[in-house]
C-alpha cells in the first residue's frame, strides 16, 4: 500500500485578477520523486511555495501526513526547500549553513556535528565544511544547499530548479546523483523544472503544469509515450499528430483513417466507429523503408526533405504525399535527400490524445 | 600601447589622467596633514608662540590634564551615544521601507528623508533653536498654556539639544545605507531560514541583523566620524558643552596654541582613520562607487 | 504581522514629520512672522524680514562671495576630478591609490579646514576667497571622482569596444560614446559640488580670514538676536531654492545614481 505524503485539494492562487494556479489536485506518495514540469510562468514555483508555506493558497487545502497545513508557517511545516538561487547564508560558512536548522532546533552540539558529518559524507562535501560560501563552486554550492535541507530530515523535500545554473555535464551528473540519494533515503521529493529531459531522468512520476493547471500526471514512461494531452506530447519534443476518424473496432484494435493514412491502435473501451480522434506517434518509433511493406496499415510514404545531425541521432523531416510533414528520428540514414521512402510503426506505439 | 614616453619611463595613460588630482591632493591635503603632524610635536604657548623643539607634551596633556582628557573621552562617548540612538531610530524605518513596502515605493520616501541633507546644516541647527530655545516653540507654548512660568533651560544650551540636533542630522545617513543593504538581501534567504525552522525573531537576529552590518558600518562612518570633529552644533545649541571640535577651534583661533591644537586635531584624525580602516575592512570600498 | 507593520508605518511617518521636517517648516513659518521671537500664536504676517535681508549689504556680499567660491570650486573639481575618475576606474582595486583619493572625502571637514589653515599660514598665503576655494577643491575632487566613476563602472565596456570595432579611434569613441553616456554624472557631480561648496561652513570657517560667505553670515547673525529673523528669511529662501533644485535632480538620482550621489 502506498501512503500519501502530500495531498493538494482544489488549490487555487490569485494575484489580484491574475490566476496563478487553478484547481490543483495532486497526491504525492511517500518515497517517490514527483516532478512538476512546466514552461516558465506556468505557476510551478508558486505551487512549490504553497506547499512550503511561503504563500497561502487563495482557496483549497494542503495536507501533509493527513494534517491540514493551511495557515501553518514554514518553520512549523515538515517540509524543506532547496531554493532556485540556493539561498545559502553568505555570512555563515558551510558547516554553519548546514547546521542552521539543527541549531534552531536546539540540538546538542555533539549530535549536530555527527549529523552534519554524515550528511556531508553522503554528499561528498566533508572536506569543505569550513569554507566560506563565496569560495564554493556551483556544484559544491548545490550540495551544501541540499545538505542543509536534508539534515533536518524533512517529510517532504522541495527542490525549485536547483540545477539551473550548472553547465550541462555537471547537471547530468547531479541529476543522477540526486536520484540515487533520494532512492537510498527512500525520501519524498518534489522537484520543479522546465527541462523535460531532466524530469524524465529523475522522476517516478511527472505532473505537467501549464498556465496554472495540471494537464496530466503519470509515471515517466506513460507520460512520454502515451500522453493524453496534446500540449504534454509536444512539450517532450517535436512529434507527429494525426487527425483521424475511427472506421472499425475489432478485438480491441481500432482502425482509423487519417488523411489517406490508415492507423491501427489499441482501442479504449468507450470508443466507437465514427469517433474523431487525434493520434500521436513519437519520431523515434517510426522506421524508414526503401521498399513498400506488404501491409497497408500503419504505413505512410513521402520524400526525404531535411536532415539535422544531432550527434547520437538524426532528426529527419519527411514530406508526405498530402504535403504534410512527419518527423522521424533515426540512428542512421541510408537514404539521400529527395529520395522516396516508406514509414512504418507498430500498433502499440500509437498514443491517443484526448485533450 | 597607450603610453606617453618620458625618456625611459613609460606611464600608462590611465595613470596619467589621475596625476593632476594626485598632485593637487598631495599639495593641499597631504602636505598640510604632515604639517599638522609636525606642529603637534613642537612646543607651543599662547598667542601663537611656537618653539620649534621636539616634545610630546601636547599629546601627554590628553592623558594628564583632566579637562583635555575629559573632552576627548566625552566627545567619543557622545558620538557613540548619538550613533546608537540614530541606529535605534533608523533601523525600524529602514526595515519598514525596505522589507515591508511593496516594490520601489520605499525609495520615494527615502528621497523625502534625504532631501533635507541638501540644506545647509546651520539652517537645520537654527531650525532646532526655534523649537528648543529659550524663546522657542516649546517654551513659548508651555508658557502660553500656563504649564510653566519660567522658560525651561534644560531643553536648550544643553547636551540634550546637541543630541537632538545630531540625531536629526544623522538619521538620513543611517536610514539610507541600511535601506540599501536590507534591500540587497535576497528574499529567499529569509524564506530559507524560516524553512529551516526559524521564526520571525530568530530570522531577524540570525539573518537580517548580521547581513545588515555593512549598512550599520557605513552609518557609523557618516555619523561617528563627523561628530568627533563637530564644533558648530555645540557652539550654537550646546550651552557650556565643550567638545573636541570646540577645543580645537578655540586653541587655533582664540588661545592660539597651534601645536596643542594640532595634537588635538591628530586625535580626531587618528580616530577617524581607525574608524575608516575598520569599516573598509568590514565592508570593502566598493559601496563608495556603486 | 499587519499590526507590527502599522506600528512601523506610524513610527516612520512620525520620525519623518517631527524629527526631519517640522523644524524646517517652522523656519519658513517663522520667516513670515512679525516678531523677533518665535511665539505661538503668531503675531502677524509680514515680508519685512525678506526686505531687510536684501537690504543687508553684508548678506548681499556673502551671496556674491559664496557664488564665486562655489563656481571656482566646481570648475576646479571638474577639471581635476573627471580625468582622475578614469584613473580611479582602472586603479580602484589598488588600495593605495584609491585610499589617497578617497581619504579627504571621509575625514571630518574640521581636519581639512585646520590643516589648510596651518598650510596657508606657514607658506605665507594670506587667507581669502582663494584659500577657501583651494581648500574646498580638496574635498570636491574625491566627490566628483566617486560620482563619475560610479557611472563609468556601470557602463557596459562593450559600448566602447563596439565603437572601436566599427572604426572609431579612441578620441572619436570618447567624444561620441563615452562622454554622452557619462555627461549626466558629470553634470550631477558639478551640481552637488556647487551646492556643497556654497553651503559649506566648517572648512570655510578656518580658511576665509576676514571675508564672508553665506554660511558665515548666518553664523554671525545667529549670535545676534535682532538678526535671527533675517536668518530665517535667508534660510527659507535657501530651503525653497534648494528643494527646487533637488526636485529637478530627483529623477536622475532615483534611476541612475550610484550610492554616493544619493547620499550627498
Amino acid at each position: 500500500m502506498k501512503t500519501t505524503s502530500l495531498r493538494l485539494v482544489n488549490i487555487s492562487k490569485l494575484y489580484g485578477k491574475i490566476v496563478a494556479l487553478q484547481d490543483i489536485n495532486l497526491e504525492v506518495h511517500r518515497g517517490e520523486l514527483l516532478t512538476i514540469l512546466g514552461p516558465s510562468g506556468s505557476g510551478k514555483s508558486t505551487l512549490l511555495k504553497i506547499i512550503g508555506g511561503f504563500e497561502e493558497p487563495t482557496s483549497g487545502e494542503v495536507w501533509i501526513n493527513d494534517k491540514l497545513m493551511n495557515g501553518v508557517p514554514p518553520y512549523k511545516r515538515p517540509t524543506s526547500m532547496v531554493f532556485q538561487d540556493l539561498a545559502l547564508f553568505p555570512h555563515l560558512n558551510v558547516f554553519d549553513n548546514i547546521s542552521y536548522g539543527l541549531k534552531i532546533r536546539k540540538m546538542p552540539i555533539n549530535e549536530i556535528k555527527k549529523k552534519v558529518r554524515s550528511i556531508a559524507e553522503l554528499l561528498h562535501i566533508e572536506d569543505i565544511l569550513d569554507r566560506r560560501i563565496t569560495q564554493l563552486s556551483g556544484g559544491q554550492a548545490q550540495r551544501v544547499a541540499l545538505a542543509r535541507s536534508l539534515v533536518i530530515e524533512p517529510e517532504i523535500l522541495l527542490l525549485d530548479e536547483p540545477l539551473g545554473p550548472l553547465d550541462l555535464k555537471l547537471r547530468r551528473e547531479m541529476q543522477l546523483e540526486l536520484r540515487k540519494i533520494q532512492k537510498n533515503l527512500n525520501a519524498t521529493w518534489i522537484y520543479v523544472t522546465h527541462d523535460h529531459e531532466e524530469a524524465m531522468v529523475m522522476s517516478d512520476r511527472i505532473a505537467v503544469l501549464k498556465a496554472g493547471r495540471i494537464l496530466e500526471v503519470g509515471d515517466v514512461k506513460q507520460i512520454y509515450e502515451k500522453p493524453k494531452n496534446k500540449f504534454v506530447a509536444e512539450f517532450f519534443g517535436e512529434t507527429n499528430f494525426f487527425e483521424c476518424r475511427i472506421e472499425k473496432i475489432e478485438n480491441g484494435i481500432a482502425t482509423a483513417s487519417c488523411n489517406e493514412i490508415i492507423i491501427q491502435f489499441n482501442a479504449f473501451r468507450d470508443m466507437k466507429p465514427g469517433d474523431e480522434v487525434t493520434l500521436m506517434i513519437r519520431p523515434e518509433k517510426i522506421k524508414l523503408l526503401k521498399n513498400s511493406p506488404t501491409v497497408n496499415v500503419n504505413v505512410a510514404e513521402g520524400y526525404l526533405r531535411e536532415v539535422v545531425y544531432k550527434g547520437p541521432h538524426l532528426d529527419i523531416k519527411i514530406e508526405l504525399k498530402n504535403s504534410k510533414t512527419m518527423f522521424v528520428r533515426s540512428i542512421e540514414l541510408p537514404y539521400r535527400i529527395g529520395e522516396h521512402v516508406y514509414l512504418t510503426w507498430r500498433d502499440e506505439d500509437v498514443a491517443v490524445i484526448i485533450e | 600601447m597607450n603610453r606617453i614616453r618620458f625618456r625611459q619611463i613609460r606611464i600608462p595613460l590611465h595613470v596619467l589622467y589621475g596625476i593632476p588630482s594626485l598632485v593637487y591632493l598631495f599639495i593641499f591635503f597631504y602636505i598640510p596633514m604632515i604639517m599638522i603632524v609636525v606642529y603637534s610635536f613642537w612646543k607651543g604657548g599662547p598667542l601663537y608662540k611656537v618653539i620649534r623643539v621636539f616634545t610630546l607634551e601636547n599629546y601627554v596633556r590628553f592623558f594628564v590634564d583632566e579637562l583635555s582628557r575629559n573632552v576627548l573621552v566625552w566627545t567619543n562617548l557622545l558620538a557613540l551615544l548619538i550613533f546608537f540612538i540614530v541606529i535605534l531610530i533608523a533601523y525600524p524605518i529602514a526595515y519598514f521601507l525596505a522589507r515591508l513596502m511593496k516594490g520601489e515605493s520605499g525609495l520615494k520616501i527615502i528621497l523625502l528623508i534625504l532631501m533635507p541633507l541638501e540644506m545647509n546644516y546651520l539652517i537645520r541647527i537654527f531650525a532646532w533653536r526655534n523649537i528648543l530655545g529659550e524663546n522657542g516653540l516649546i517654551n513659548n507654548t508651555l508658557m502660553y498654556l500656563g504649564v510653566i512660568d519660567q522658560p525651561l533651560t534644560m531643553l536648550f544650551h544643553s547636551i540634550y539639544a546637541i543630541i537632538i540636533v545630531a540625531v536629526h542630522n544623522g538619521l538620513p545617513y543611517a536610514i539610507f545605507p541600511l535601506y540599501i543593504t536590507l534591500r540587497s538581501i535576497p528574499k529567499s534567504l529569509y524564506d530559507a531560514a524560516m524553512d529551516l525552522g526559524s521564526n520571525r525573531i530568530s530570522v531577524f537576529f540570525r539573518i537580517t541583523l548580521p547581513l545588515s552590518m555593512p549598512g550599520i558600518a557605513i552609518a557609523f562612518l557618516f555619523i561617528y566620524v563627523p561628530m568627533i570633529g563637530e564644533f558648530a552644533i555645540p557652539a550654537l545649541v550646546g550651552g557650556k558643552t565643550y567638545l573636541l571640535g570646540n577645543l580645537i577651534t578655540r586653541s587655533f583661533l582664540e588661545i592660539g596654541n597651534w601645536p596643542f591644537a594640532s595634537a588635538a586635531t591628530m586625535n580626531v584624525l587618528i580616530l577617524s582613520l581607525i574608524a575608516i580602516f575598520v569599516v573598509f575592512k568590514l565592508t570593502g570600498m566598493r559601496w563608495l562607487y556603486r | 504581522m499587519n499590526i507590527s507593520k502599522a506600528i512601523l508605518a506610524v513610527f516612520t511617518w512620525t520620525v519623518i514629520t517631527f524629527l526631519i521636517y517640522v523644524p524646517l517648516v517652522l523656519v519658513i513659518i517663522f520667516s513670515f512672522n512679525d516678531s523677533i521671537y518665535f511665539v505661538f500664536p503668531l503675531k502677524g504676517f509680514t515680508l519685512k524680514w525678506y526686505v531687510r535681508v536684501f537690504e543687508d549689504p553684508l548678506f548681499l556680499k556673502s551671496v556674491v562671495n559664496s557664488i564665486i567660491v562655489a563656481l571656482a570650486t566646481t570648475a576646479g573639481a571638474i577639471l581635476l576630478g573627471v580625468p582622475a575618475s578614469f584613473s580611479f576606474v582602472r586603479l580602484r582595486r589598488n588600495n593605495v591609490f584609491a585610499g589617497f583619493i578617497v581619504i579627504p572625502f571621509i575625514i571630518p571637514w574640521l581636519v581639512i579646514g585646520v590643516s589648510c589653515l596651518i598650510f596657508f599660514y606657514t607658506i605665507g598665503i594670506p587667507l581669502s576667497l582663494l584659500t577657501v576655494t583651494l581648500s574646498h577643491v580638496v574635498y570636491s575632487i574625491p566627490l566628483v571622482v566617486l560620482v563619475v566613476a560610479a557611472r563609468l563602472i556601470s557602463l557596459n565596456p562593450n559600448y566602447e569596444k563596439a565603437s572601436m570595432d566599427l572604426g572609431a579611434d579612441q578620441i572619436q569613441t570618447f567624444i561620441n560614446i563615452t562622454l554622452p553616456l557619462i555627461y549626466p554624472s558629470i553634470a550631477i557631480s558639478a551640481l552637488i559640488t556647487f551646492l556643497w561648496s556654497f553651503d559649506n561652513f566648517i572648512i570655510t570657517f578656518f580658511t576665509i580670514g576676514s571675508d564672508i560667505t553665506v554660511p558665515l553670515w548666518m553664523w554671525g547673525s545667529l549670535r545676534r538676536p535682532v538678526n535671527v529673523p533675517l536668518v530665517a528669511a535667508a534660510s527659507s529662501l535657501i530651503i525653497i531654492i534648494g528643494s527646487a533644485i533637488v526636485y529637478l535632480i530627483e529623477e536622475y538620482r532615483l534611476r541612475k545614481s550610484g550610492f554616493l550621489t544619493t547620499l550627498l
